[in-house]
């Protein structure tokens, strides 16, 4: 641009302009901390659009999409933040611009903003329900550690199930458990737990550090892969202040490491107790059927008729003598009875005989063998043989006179 | 796992001990009861007084052998 040149366009101007800003070394790499104020986030490109704003001053932003997508919270309207970019000018407006590369709030932090986001992210999805806790097994056998094998954690939970459950079984997943790549040997930890069906209950966790240092148990995929566990977990990240996504996606959260040993397991002491007692009960339960059948087989074996047989025979041979001679009497009388009656029917049948009849003076006569009842069947010169009460006679017919002795 | 779960074994216990305290079986039912609870309470106590916690990498655990 000379110097006698007075005159220029708007898009010379703004080019000139743009110029030295983009020339300028401090200019294409600075932070800037400031409020953001009329954030709009454009659906259709994905960029965002903000102003930076302090006290006194504001400036315009603009984040492309590239870099947008890449940044763990999101911005609102009021939030500080500290921005990394470049100051330039949009050619065809004529502003004077901060294009953001990375954005990270200022105050709280980062991660807290990003922690609380994703908290209620797998709130709203309902990991966190507690319909879809699993219960702690009341006696675990095998109980796979998730932490680092270097940490306080580790020592921590080997001396509680030491103490508390020594017949169990402690399968070590030694992990990293903060820094690169941690996230990803918990899920896989968690996931192999699973898949080698290696335990009754998982306990996931490390000792206390920086919400830096806790990171890796805020991690999402991480969150899950808890919440997919068929596998009971118990998260126990840091100490009694610090709370991670691991611990309320897991089916029960501790503490600390301990405190976790302690709920994954019961004292070996109340167990045997209880084992005592209900051997107790079962030898008593058992005894009491035992002596229940001793005393039906005792109340039977102490009956009359097994304990004294030859009573129990004479009774019954009393009952046989008596029922016989209830018999016999019956039968006599039954007899007697009958033979009254035969005697009266004697002589009803006498009464009426015909014997009697020719006993009294009358006689019958037979031709041809059969009685004779009428006059018309006989004639004259018949032989006839007459029955009488002392003999018979033959006899020939002279005459027959037909009449009726009756009239 | 091949062997029985000391929390199956503890709750077949109990159930026998349920049935038998109800007292309404047969001599020879619960002569056989009592002989299977004696012998999950000795296996169980067995377990209880295995006194040395056992610790297993999961790198020992291959895929197959626990399914």
């Amino acid at each position: 641009m000379s110097s006698d040149k007075l005159t220029y366009t708007v898009s010379q101007l703004n080019n000139y302009v743009k110029n030295i800003i983009d020339n300028d070394p401090y200019l294409n790499y600075i932070y800037v901390v400031g409020e953001i104020s009329n954030f709009t986030n454009h659906y259709k490109t994905g960029h965002f659009y903000l102003t930076l704003k302090d006290e006194k001053a504001a400036i315009k932003a603009v984040m492309f999409r590239s870099s947008a997508a890449r940044i763990k919270f999101e911005p609102q309207n009021g939030m500080k933040v500290i921005c990394r970019g470049r100051a330039s000018l949009f050619e065809r407006d004529g502003s004077f611009q901060f294009y953001i590369e990375d954005m990270q709030p200022d105050g709280v932090g980062a991660l807290q903003i990003a922690f609380e986001q994703l908290v209620e992210k797998l709130k709203a999805e309902g990991l966190f329900d507690e319909k879809y806790k699993k219960k702690i097994p009341s006696y675990p056998e095998k109980i796979a550690v998730i932490t680092s094998p270097t940490g306080a954690a580790i020592q921590d939970i080997t001396n509680v199930l030491t103490r508390r459950f020594p017949c169990a079984e402690m399968i070590m997943c030694p992990v990293l458990v903060q820094g690169d790549g941690a996230a990803e040997q918990l899920i896989d930890a968690v996931k192999r737990v699973n898949d080698t069906n290696a335990a009754d209950v998982i306990i996931i966790g490390r000792g206390g550090g920086s919400i830096e240092d806790l990171w890796a148990f805020n991690d999402e995929e991480l969150a899950r892969e808890i919440f997919r566990s068929r596998i009971p977990v118990i998260s126990a990240v840091g100490h009694e202040i610090d709370y991670t996504i691991s611990d309320f996606v897991a089916d029960l959260r501790a503490p600390t490491p301990s405190a976790a040993a302690e709920l994954a397991v019961p004292d070996i002491t109340d167990v045997k107790y209880l084992l005592a007692k209900t051997e107790d009960n079962l030898e008593t339960a058992y005894l009491n059927i035992i002596n229940q059948h001793k005393a039906r087989l005792k109340f039977y074996a102490e009956n009359y008729v097994l304990k004294n047989p030859i009573n129990y025979l004479s009774n019954l041979s009393e009952k046989l003598n008596f029922t016989f001679n209830k018999l016999s009497s019956a039968y006599s009388t039954l007899l007697h009875q009958n033979s009254e009656c035969f005697a009266e029917k004697c002589a009803k049948l006498n009464a009426l005989s015909p014997l009697a009849t020719i006993s009294r003076g009358y006689s019958v006569a037979y031709k041809d063998s059969k009685p004779i009842k009428s006059v018309k069947s006989i004639n004259i010169g018949d032989s006839l043989l007459l029955i009488l009460a002392d003999g018979k006679a033959e006899c020939t017919v002279k005459s027959t006179n037909e009449e009726n002795i009756n009239e | 796992m091949s062997e029985k779960k000391f929390s199956e074994m503890l709750s077949r216990l109990e159930e026998i001990v349920t049935t038998l305290e109800k007292g309404d079986c047969e001599l020879e039912a619960s002569m056989e009861l009592f002989d299977e609870g004696t012998t999950l309470a000795k296996i169980c106590n067995e377990k209880l007084n295995n006194a040395q916690l056992k610790i297993t990498n999961i790198v020992e655990i291959s895929s197959g052998e626990n399914e």
